[in-house]
């Protein structure tokens, strides 16, 4: 090898190593975590799409902490004025699940599921439980009266009531006192292209993305994996699946 | 003859108390960010004086419905734009007359019902960490124009998750929420696994 070819091959290195640090530094925490491409600003939402979640358990290291902090930040619940206990809101439980017999127990993060036939939607008496084209299941509060039906029709104890005047929320995620609020996945997030803060605070173990798309890292990992719907008797085809349980 | 000269009189005073109803309009807090030209200025001022609310409203229907969000007539913009971040060394909230909602509402004696959900002044004191240039830009966001703007979401969007940083938010305070996680303890049987499932009952 002549002196001009090591050069060369030394450059290409370098060259080679740099462009991969930056784009692994650059492109990787938007790209590669992420499927949900941005869509612009003014574009409706489609059918075409359905969201979904897949939680692994057993990569949750924590039981799903991470998870329920980053949504407590991101929706700006949790620390709420109460009079009791039972009107604390939940946007994400941790659920305990124990063996009876053997003592073996394992935690679960349970949020809206995002049920393809949604019972709280059903239920609502004025159209403020609503599916959005996308899959995603929310309270429309503009409408919502506060009646608290969805939650008692819903199997996933996933819908909580606000019950004292709140100030300061997130400019991103309103709450008020009288209506009733879940998880959006994020909705605000998800039509700007970004990941809910769930995923992000847990990546290792939750995977988000199209469940419409045969090639989506869900839709292949649903297909590679014997996973779970919770309450899957209740045919509700739910957008929020588990791997581990 | 007196009795007519009286009743005249009040009469006469009377429509004083008339002409005393047609008081000036409340001024207005300044926005922070201002249009170019004036003929922009009143362009805006005239259609919102008719037509903020049906722009409100429509609005909040698209994004509910359709994930439409835009910055156009999006209330967090409107927000961000016609409050102060703090007056007079404190939070202006829309229960203050200074308020810029708050001082026509209350004015015209219509009820406002945005701010019993959404936030009623700017939250955005961002400090991150690693980009002191970022940092200086979102302090003064109200005053930069639109494609600076852009470009600015445009390099955030790339490089920071404003919303989900871990070292620092979009909120100056930064709720260390001690709040306890509610744990349902649910017992499931061994010979039916299947109840696993039902974790709600």
């Amino acid at each position: 090898m002549n002196n001009f070819d090591s050069y060369r091959r030394k450059f290409l290195t370098i060259v080679a190593g740099t462009a991969g640090a930056v784009a692994t530094l650059n492109v990787a925490p938007n790209l590669l975590l992420r499927e949900a491409q941005a869509k612009p600003a003014d574009e409706a939402i489609t059918d075409a799409k359905r969201w979904g979640l897949l939680i692994d358990v057993n990569k949750l290291e924590d039981g799903g902490d991470a998870c329920i902090e980053a949504c407590k930040k991101e929706h700006g619940w949790g620390d709420d004025p109460k009079s009791n206990q039972a009107q604390d809101a939940q946007w994400v439980r941790k659920v305990k699940v124990t063996e009876k017999s053997t003592g073996n127990s394992f935690s679960l993060p349970v949020m809206c599921q995002h049920c393809e036939t949604a019972p709280c939607v059903d239920v609502c008496p004025t159209g403020a439980s609503m599916k959005r084209a996308d899959g995603i299941v929310q309270v429309n509060k503009h409408i919502c009266i506060g009646c608290r039906y969805c939650m008692m029709a819903c199997p996933y104890k996933a819908r909580s009531f606000v019950h004292e005047t709140l100030i300061d929320q997130r400019p991103n995620s309103p709450r008020g006192k009288g209506t009733v609020e879940s998880c959006n996945l994020c909705a605000q997030r998800v039509d700007a292209g970004k990941n809910p803060a769930c995923v992000d605070a847990a990546p290792q173990a939750i995977v988000f993305g199209d469940l419409n798309d045969p090639k989506s890292a869900i839709s292949q990992a649903l297909t590679q994996n014997e996973t779970t719907q919770i309450r899957a008797d209740l045919n509700l085809n739910t957008g929020v699946r588990y791997q581990g349980i | 003859m007196i009795r007519r000269f009286i009743i005249l009189s009040l009469m006469l005073v009377s429509l004083l108390g008339l002409n005393a109803c047609d008081s000036e309009p409340p001024v207005l807090m300044k926005a922070s960010q201002q249009f170019e030209t004036v003929e922009k200025r009143d362009q805006h001022i005239a259609y919102m004086r008719t037509n903020h609310m049906d722009a409100l409203k429509h609005k909040r229907d698209e994004t509910m419905y359709n994930g439409i969000r835009t910055e156009e007539h999006s209330i967090v913009g409107c927000i961000n734009c016609h409050v102060p971040e703090s007056f007079n060394g404190k939070v202006l909230r829309h229960t203050d007359q200074e308020h810029f909602c708050t001082t026509c509402h209350t004015y015209v004696a219509a009820k406002l019902d945005c701010f019993e959900c959404h936030v009623d002044h700017p939250m955005k004191t961002v400090v991150v960490n690693n980009s002191s240039s970022i940092d200086v830009k979102l302090k003064n966001i109200n005053k930069l124009n639109h494609e600076e703007l852009l470009a600015l979401a445009f390099r955030y969007s790339k490089n920071k998750d404003i919303s989900s940083d871990n070292t620092n938010h979009i909120l100056g305070e930064e709720p260390e929420s001690g709040g306890v996680s509610l744990e349902n303890n649910i017992k499931t049987s061994l010979d039916n696994p299947i109840k696993k499932e039902a974790i709600n009952e």
